[in-house]
């Protein structure tokens, strides 16, 4: 039972409404990534938008799942990155909220 | 009035804006609401509850039409440590039949009945347009832009931010920038689905009641924070919220924390067999008093969220009291065609001798023992859940080598004398109630 | 040289994205399912718009429904409709296509028009036929597929491209005409600001079976009794059968997977 209700993001992205914008609306200026010491938004984002691929020393930054909360910008030591609301009720519908 | 000019613009259509919306609209205000939801309430987020006060005093007996899911009858704070929980709880079938207890609700269905309200006296309503930008002239805000081009200006002599804890209209005006880490919780939540009956057995109450469960201690990992389990009419709302600055610490993701909560010996059979049916996350403004930003200033008037105006778990009633006065206050402006600063600066006055400050006072200490005190989120949980598995056990041990036992851990743990300080003065910021 | 009148038919549709079936009954549930405006319309409106804007005239946007189609309806007057028409009442409820088209056609015909724009379908009943049935009713030519419209005034004609699966088709036309607008016309513009706020001080006319009487409409061919065709059933589509997923070393994988295609003559 806590097993199936213990879901991965993936799954718990997909219960919700989204209407994708074709833009992504999250910028990110990657200049600090790379000496940043613990990359809090790679594990403060709720639905892990932030991915460091330490190979190639960049963050992969996903948007699609995005449910607008400004946590990321809100723990980015650098304020490096910005949030702009998507246009046109795009990005997260809630359904019940 | 022309198509791009306002008496008054309110950005963001939550409880906050709708609000100030329907007080002004209500004493002819020409007001125009800004939302960037598709409809309002689609990218809001609350825990559950919309309280009596201060909604009745603006839609009398609301809870009649309002779309609203259960009455609070049972009140519970539950202490939990990894395994155990030790709860609290008062039930009183009164708080039902008076309304007194507070309604859960869904943020996407109340919203827009309360922004309709605003509409239907008169409010110009527009969704889907996230404000992107302010107006500024001679350093004062005229007005606000959705985009690119004169067609997406509007103008107005004053501005409602009630654009939430990260609000756009307060930081592109220069009158703060966003919250710190350790001034905002990010809260994750679960919309679970469950037969209402399942729901009115498991919770033992009647149908159209229902309970609302704090919990505190292990849920965070004795950071500040909590989980929560409201009940609607066929779903629970199950979250967890971590100051983020904790969070930091930790370096959990928070849906692991609301997963770990989730299948807690307390909570997992209370979801048993339900079905998660969206998943959300917001930030909620957790600074208190300190956290504040100028109120009036350059034109822009803050209310709820975007003034950090929230005391766990009271947001919504923070944010249309707030809402309330400011419109209040914008209509006097009107009457008298005065809509400067000066005279706009009667809203923090009416503010500050109001429910809504008044509490912000009282719990002034909030934002500083959130930030500091692992006591309250670990030491007492784990000492209260040690010494009550004791207590209970019966063991052939006599009560009274059990009493001094437990005696002596409070006094070795925390010490009578910060306890007794503890539940003299902090103790009353953290609970919720 | 005048302005022109350009009609567009709307429809307000449920979010497809939100569409469950009933894992019982197989009906669609629509319950709690947010409406939006049909998204091929927006095509549409972005053609009357773009006419407009070439040679000035008025745009009235047209739908049949419940009255909560009047959302749809303010936001075509947002992006730029003149006038907003929606015909409701009961007795227009349950309409095919072919009901659907009769009763936008009786409306239509008492207004003035040179072009009416449709969307290539709407994304709910995906049949494509309302358009092509409305300019039968109205009497007039009808091309669908368009992605590119030039007008002449003098001669009162048109020539359009029409988007095909591997090009596209020249054809001239006299107007008025009915046009479907396909996706490569050009992106649809979202209303601004003072769009919006201009839309919400306009009125929707609202039309009744009784006013479509007066106009000459034949009550007999509204709504469910005037629709020949019926969906019996709605089926859901059989479930696709898993994927074989080759795990472990690409070259071993892509090995296996070039041997399982090659098994089916695919390769």
């Amino acid at each position: 039972m806590v097993a199936k209700l213990t879901r991965k993001i993936d799954e718990r992205i997909y219960v919700n409404r989204y209407n994708i914008h074709a833009k992504n609306h999250l910028v990110v200026v990657q200049d600090m990534c790379a000496v940043c010491k613990d990359k809090p938004c790679t594990f403060s984002c709720p639905v892990d938008n932030y991915v460091w691929d330490a190979e190639n020393k960049r963050l992969t930054v996903y948007y699609e799942g995005c449910v607008e909360c400004g946590a990321c910008v809100v723990v980015c030591p650098y304020h490096k990155i910005t949030l702009t609301y998507p246009p046109a009720g795009r990005g997260v519908n809630y359904r019940f909220g | 009035m022309g198509s791009d000019r306002f008496d008054v613009v309110v950005v963001g259509a939550g409880p906050a804006g709708s609000a100030a919306a329907l007080t002004m609209a209500r004493q002819g205000v020409d007001v125009c609401v800004i939302e960037r939801g598709e409809y309002p309430g689609a990218k809001n987020v609350f825990g559950g509850v919309v309280y009596k006060w201060p909604l009745e005093k603006l839609v009398p007996k609301f809870w009649e039409s309002a779309p609203l899911e259960r009455r609070m009858i049972d009140h519970r704070l539950v202490i939990l440590d990894k395994e155990a929980g030790f709860a609290l709880s008062f039930r009183d079938d009164q708080l039902g039949e008076e309304a007194r207890g507070g309604f859960t609700a869904l943020r996407s269905k109340f919203d827009p009945w309360f922004a309709q309200k605003a509409e239907e006296a008169g409010a110009v309503l527009i969704t889907g347009m996230p404000v992107s930008d302010v107006i500024l002239q001679d350093g004062r805000v005229v007005g606000v832009r959705t985009g690119e081009g004169r067609e997406n200006e509007v103008y107005a002599k004053a501005v409602v931010a009630a654009d939430g804890v990260m609000s756009t209209v307060l930081q592109k005006a220069g009158i703060r920038g966003p919250p710190n880490p350790d001034e905002v919780a990010i809260g994750v939540k679960e919309i679970v689905e469950l037969p209402p009956e399942t729901i009115e057995s498991r919770f033992n109450a009647k149908a159209g009641r229902g309970a609302r469960l704090e919990f505190f201690g292990a849920v965070t990992k004795g950071k500040a924070g909590g989980g929560f389990v409201y009940t609607n009419t066929n779903t629970l709302s199950v979250g967890v919220a971590v100051l983020l600055s904790h969070l930091m610490e930790l370096k959990l993701k928070p849906y692991e924390l609301l997963d770990e909560f989730k299948s807690h010996p307390y909570v997992a059979p209370l979801l048993e067999g339900g079905k998660v049916k969206e998943y959300q996350a917001h930030l909620i403004p957790e600074g208190g008093y300190a956290s504040i930003p100028p109120l009036v200033s350059k034109g822009v008037l803050a209310v709820g969220d975007a003034a950090m105006l929230c005391l766990y778990p009271e947001g919504t009633n923070m944010a249309m009291a707030s809402g309330m006065i400011a419109g209040e206050v914008l209509a006097r402006a009107k009457k008298n065609d005065d809509f400067s600063d000066n005279r706009l600066s009667e809203y923090r006055k009416q503010l500050e001798e109001s429910y809504v400050m008044k509490e912000h006072k009282r719990k002034k200490n909030y934002g500083a023992v959130l930030k500091n005190d692992k006591r309250f989120f670990n030491d007492y949980p784990s000492l209260i859940a040690e010494i009550l598995r004791e207590l209970v056990t019966v063991d052939g041990v006599d009560k009274g080598a059990k009493h001094s036992e437990a005696r002596k851990k409070i006094r070795e743990r925390v010490g009578y004398l910060r306890l007794l300080r503890d539940l003299y003065s902090d103790v009353w910021s953290v609970l919720p109630w | 040289m005048g302005e022109l009148n350009i009609v567009v038919p709307i429809k307000q549709v449920p979010d497809v994205s939100e569409l469950r079936l009933d894992p019982v009954t197989h009906a669609l549930i629509r319950e709690g399912v947010p409406s939006v405006l049909n998204p091929y319309d927006r095509y549409a409106m972005e053609a009357a718009i773009r006419l407009k804007e070439q040679f000035g005239g008025r745009i009235t946007a047209i739908t049949m429904g419940p009255m909560q189609a009047k959302k749809a309806l303010q936001e075509c007057m947002a992006l730029g409709a003149d006038e907003a028409v929606i015909l409701s009442d009961r007795a227009f409820a349950a309409a095919d296509t072919w009901a659907t088209a009769y009763t936008l056609s009786v409306y239509i015909k008492t207004i003035p028009y040179d072009f009416v724009f449709t969307g290539l379908k709407a994304i709910d009943g995906e049949t494509g036929q309302v358009g092509p049935e409305l300019a039968e009713f109205l009497g007039i030519p009808h091309i669908t597929y368009v992605r590119k419209i030039e007008v002449d005034q003098t001669t009162r004609s048109v020539r359009v491209e029409r988007q095909l699966e591997n090009g596209y088709d020249v054809w001239e036309a006299p107007y008025p005409i009915l046009m479907s607008i396909a996706r490569e016309y050009g992106e649809p513009r979202l209303p601004t600001l003072q769009g919006y706020i201009e839309a919400k001080r306009k009125q929707v006319k609202v039309v009744t079976v009784a006013d479509l009487q007066k106009m000459g409409g034949d009550p007999k061919y509204f709504g469910l009794k005037g629709s020949p065709t019926f969906i019996p059933k709605v089926h859901p589509p059989p479930a696709r059968p898993p994927g074989t997923v080759w795990e472990g070393d690409p070259k071993e994988a892509v090995r296996k997977l070039v041997e399982a295609l090659s098994e089916k003559g695919l390769v």
